[in-house]
């Protein structure tokens, strides 16, 4: 890709004396910003609020290396001694400004009168001016402006913060050996996302605005020309930088390539010497998951959810309550991190995850270089590839990334916003034990998007003092929901002990629907195993209520013990009225005169007929991949085969990155998917 | 999509189908007749045509009787009959009113020993129900929905 040089050569750069730049901070300040410059502390630099100029790091230069960063004094005598951004990038980047680590999310409280109060907190943020920052650090803003304001849902805070950011970029002068921008396409030159772009050369900057508020700033300093030789100086000096930094990850390709390689050797290799610390994804200026936190008053009555940074790297990370992690083993936890950034990234936000500024290479404690691990992983570029169509999404073009070939599902086809984040409440209205540990409860709800839920959706269920689990929908009723929940945890154990009258605040419906339209004209089959009933409950509902549009429609029920069975009344009724239902538990005493044996025996010795059905699956996901296999040896097609996944959740709308699968969201790109969707996803483990 | 084969002995050939009738007859039992009992001789091995047959062990501590699985129509029940020592592993009990085609176990080993062609055909019959029960009490022994399901908290 060809970097196009953005500098006016002929007229419009002005220059900026070095004894000015307080001016300028002045001017920010006057414009009611406060301002975020690169300072040195704790041995390194990072962006902190500054009041003058006089607190950049004048004179300071730093080298990094894998696992390493040194800060040290140019002599005095160094021409570049009085310079105060020739340091490399701040290892903090300017995310802590956009994206800070902690935010107050949600407060829900319990009031004296027992009705329940939730109040999605307003971001508490202040216009801000940041100086300084990088090519690489303004191609993460663009990466998160995707993520977290460009997509189906909106990220409130960020969405605020940027609205009020004012960025004055520095194009680098040096650039340290864990660079490599040049290879994500992404500098040194500043192209993209800045309001004014500075470049330090001898006594000064040479500065151009690249925005009209950019422009503003600079007229109000009434500058002077900078003239064609400081312009040169500036072209020649990040050139120089360029040329330097050579072409350490080859980009053509790599989404494929990497892809190729899920199974590489090299993964466990990785895995024997990565800690799993979580230092790349926080220095990473385009890692955004985080997890919910919630705090809670002594007496449980009001507490408080802050989203908070989190890393893929922690063990819990895809551990879902009950037990078990999704990515059991730091290779799996490496492997996620290195393909979301390289590949899976382009999948869903159409850009690169990396922007190349090398953090995670410089603040690995031991070492690990991604550049290195590309190379070993994924090989050498593939040229006879033929050419793709590059992915586009609706929200903008693809940062420019070197070639890079995309061979993958297109981003979200789901309109930016359209995904709802606040929270409404609902009254319980009746609390049915279904068995030991699960009960249904009714809710009424006057909110038209909750009443306008379909089946296969589910909703974030908040009280005070708890976790806010993913509950699915398991009925729809002319005026609110039933939500079917097992006791699996403190929250849910709560949720099921509730009375009538007690309130829950939703955030929902969300998550694709079952398609029931795609069983029009054919037989259905429901497959349930377990608590898998509760989100088929509603499709069943609707199923029945456009019988006509069906040939045949047949009921699959697996459960642990006949006592271990939901909607028992409900199912012996509809079996009663002609409904071929058929039932198996995995044990039972002798008073049970029903089959006892596996799920999939039920389709043991059916014949082979079964093209013309439309299979909806749910149920644990060892017992789905045995029915799906059941499933395609009677023929029922790939493409409808229907299951919903489970996944760790903490946000639902997308944004989080806890339900991350390969390329998908499940909460929001799901919970449903075909299984010729999932592909061989459905059964690599450690995804 | 569930049409049922209606005897197992179906998927035989119609020759070896033949000579196995010799030594089949058909049997009915009432609900709640006990087919087989736990470590006694195995008398059949049958191929069920209706109805349903549990498997059930005793459960020592309580004395009771827990069904491991069902038989079904098209399934086998008595795999023992073939298989040395010949003696019923679980009890085996009607639960609905059952049919089945019983082919004499003694009279079937004999067959067996001497009709290569029927013993290939017979036995990757007998095998596979074996193979449905292990893998079948393997999954159980996962206890998949005992374990965590849809819900993560
Ligand atoms: S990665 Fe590029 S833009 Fe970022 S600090 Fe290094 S040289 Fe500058
Ligand atoms: S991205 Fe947060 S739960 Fe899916």
């Amino acid at each position: 890709m060809v970097i196009e040089n953005r500098w006016p050569v002929m007229a419009g750069a002005r220059f900026l004396p070095v004894g000015r730049l307080d001016d300028l901070i002045g001017a920010l300040h006057a414009d009611g910003r406060r301002v975020v410059g690169p300072v040195v502390e704790d041995g390194g630099i990072k962006m902190a609020e500054i009041e003058r100029a006089a607190e950049l790091p004048f004179g300071w230069t730093a080298s990094a290396a894998p696992g390493l960063v040194r800060l040290s004094r140019r002599p005095a005598n160094d021409r570049a001694a009085g310079r105060a951004f020739d340091n490399g990038p701040a290892w903090s980047g300017i995310k802590p400004w956009t994206f800070p680590s902690r935010v107050d999310a949600l407060t829900v409280e319990t009031r004296e009168d027992g009705s329940l109060g939730v109040r999605v907190e307003a971001p508490a943020n202040q216009p801000t001016a940041v100086i300084g920052a990088r090519a690489c650090d303004l191609a993460a803003l663009a990466v998160h402006d995707r993520v977290l304001a460009g997509g189906p849902a909106i990220d409130p805070d960020y969405a605020a913060r940027r609205a009020d950011l004012l960025v004055v970029a520095v194009e680098c002068a040096l650039a340290t050996s864990t660079c490599f921008c040049t290879s994500m396409g992404t500098g040194p030159e500043v192209t993209t996302g800045a309001d004014v772009v500075l470049a330090e050369v001898d006594g000064g900057f040479v500065a151009r605005s690249d925005s009209p508020a950019g422009e503003r700033l600079l007229a109000g300093l009434d500058l002077a020309e900078a003239g064609p030789l400081r312009v040169g100086a500036a072209i020649e000096q990040v050139t120089k930088v360029r040329d330097a930094m050579g072409h350490a990850v080859e980009a053509e390709g790599l989404h494929d390539r990497l892809l190729a390689n899920l199974d590489s050797p090299r993964w466990e290799a990785i895995a024997e010497r990565c800690l799993a610390c979580a230092n790349c994804t926080l220095v990473c200026p385009t890692c955004f998951c985080t997890g919910t936190v919630i705090e809670s008053d002594l007496d449980g009555r009001e507490s408080s959810a802050t989203r908070q940074w989190d890393s893929c790297f922690t063990a819990g990370f895809a551990q879902v309550a009950g037990g078990g992690s999704f990515r059991p083993h730091h290779a799996d936890r490496y492997r996620q991190w290195l393909t979301h950034k390289f590949a899976t990234w382009w999948d869903q936000f159409g850009s690169s995850g990396c922007v190349g500024c090398g953090r995670c290479i410089a603040w690995c404690p031991v070492g690990i270089d991604v550049r290195e691990e590309l190379a070993a992983i994924a090989g050498p570029a593939i040229t006879d590839l033929p050419a793709a169509a590059p992915a586009t999404t609706p929200a903008a073009a693809p940062i420019a990334v070197k070639g890079t070939r995309i061979l993958a599902m297109a981003p979200t086809a789901l309109q930016p916003g359209s995904i709802r984040t606040d929270y409404v409440t609902a009254t319980v209205t009746e609390v049915r034990p279904e068995t030991a540990d699960t009960a249904t409860l009714r809710l009424v709800t006057g909110d038209a998007a909750l009443l306008a839920a379909r089946p296969g959706q589910f909703v974030m269920v908040a009280v005070p003092a708890f976790a806010i689990p993913p509950i699915s929908i398991s009925r729809i009723n002319p005026d609110g929901l039933e939500l079917t929940i097992r006791a699996a945890g403190p929250a849910t154990s709560f949720m099921t002990r509730l009375r009538p009258g007690a309130e829950l605040a939703l955030r929902g419906p969300l998550g694709r629907p079952w398609p029931i339209e795609d069983a029009y004209g054919r037989d259905v089959a429901i497959v349930a195993g377990g608590i898998g009933l509760a989100p088929l409950r509603g499709l069943l509902d609707q199923v029945l209520a456009e019988r006509d549009r069906f040939s045949s429609i047949r009921v699959y029920l697996g459960a642990r013990t006949p006592r271990d069975r939901l909607f028992v009344a409900e199912m012996d009724a509809l079996a009663a009225g002609g409904l071929d239902i058929r039932a198996t538990v995995d044990r039972a005493g002798p008073e049970w005169l029903g089959r006892v044996g596996i799920i999939t025996d039920i389709f043991r010795n059916a014949k082979a007929t079964g093209q013309n059905v439309t299979a909806f699956v749910c149920g644990p996901e060892r017992m789905m991949t045995a029915v799906v296999d059941v499933l395609g040896d009677l023929d029922v097609p790939r493409e409808h085969t229907w299951l919903t996944l489970e996944r760790r959740m903490e946000c639902g709308v997308g944004l989080c990155g806890h339900c991350q699968l390969g390329s998908r969201f499940v909460c929001r790109d799901g919970p449903v998917f075909s299984v010729a969707e999932l592909g061989d996803d459905l059964r690599r483990e450690g995804l | 999509m569930t049409t049922r084969i209606t005897s197992a002995l179906d998927r035989l050939s119609p020759a070896v189908h033949a000579r196995l009738a010799e030594l089949t007859r058909p049997v009915a039992y009432p609900a709640g007749a006990v087919i087989l009992r736990e470590g006694t001789d195995t008398p059949f091995l049958g191929a069920i045509l209706e109805g349903r047959v549990a498997l059930r062990l005793r459960v020592p501590e309580r004395g009771d009787r827990v069904t491991i699985v069902t038989v079904e129509p098209g399934e086998l029940l008595g795999w023992s009959a073939v298989v040395a020592p010949y003696r019923a592993t679980v009890d085996a009990v009607a639960t609905e009113p059952t049919r089945l085609l019983a082919i004499d176990a003694v009279a079937l080993r004999d067959r067996l020993a001497a009709d290569c062609e029927l013993a290939a055909e017979l036995l990757p019959l007998v095998l596979e129900s074996v193979s449905d029960r292990l893998s079948g009490s393997w999954q159980q022994l996962l206890d998949m929905f005992g374990a965590r399901v849809h819900e993560p908290w």
